[in-house]
């Protein structure tokens, strides 16, 4: 399945199963290489 | 592939040219090999760990998942942060919790999109178990059903 990563989701128990449930996932977000991160941690220095 | 529900950007498509055993067993030894393995607690039921293997099975399935990404969602030019990760829920898993993935793990970047490929799932269910429960909106709840997996 292939959905926004901001949609809520939940995956219901499987309490009186054998078999482990096994899910392999991932996310992804575009990059643009003009645009910078800002750095959010604030120091004294 | 195909929207699951009507203008939802949910989408579903079947992966069919892997091994699953294989799969399995690659899943399962990145697990064991991976120092930050999340085990089960009570804020994390199931165990998390992010993938840290390339070639086999794990390989073989996220290039098929970035080809529909590519062909899909963005241009093949395009540059993207990606994490990828495995969760294994046993039967002793009690918690069932909304989430969502845009914070991707130790990066300043969001998430914005996300893929979930359901290596085996889980027997012996009953009523809503093992259904996976989409929040689309505040009030509405849609359910793709364990059949349609």
């Amino acid at each position: 399945m292939i959905f926004p990563a901001d949609v809520l989701h939940m995956p219901n128990t499987n309490t009186s199963s054998i078999k482990d449930r096994i899910v392999l996932a991932g996310t992804l977000g575009e990059i643009d290489l003009n645009k910078s991160f800002v750095k959010h941690e604030k120091t004294l220095f | 592939m195909t929207e699951v529900f009507n203008n939802s950007n949910i989408y579903k498509t079947t992966i069919t040219d892997y091994n699953q055993s294989k799969l399995i067993d690659e899943l399962r030894y990145n697990i064991d090999i991976n120092k930050d393995t999340i085990l089960p607690s009570v804020s994390n039921p199931g165990i998390e760990s992010s993938i840290v293997m390339m070639g086999g099975e794990i390989t073989n399935v996220n290039n098929q998942v970035i080809e529909y990404f590519n062909k899909f969602i963005y241009k093949k030019e395009n540059l993207y942060s990606f994490k990828n990760w495995v969760y294994l829920s046993s039967n002793e898993n009690q918690y069932a919790g909304f989430h969502s993935h845009t914070h991707m793990d130790r990066l300043k970047t969001k998430g914005e999109w996300t893929w979930t490929f359901y290596v085996q799932m889980p027997d012996n269910l009953n009523d809503d178990d093992g259904t996976i429960v989409f929040k689309i909106t505040k009030n509405i709840v849609f359910y793709q059903r364990k059949a349609s997996y």
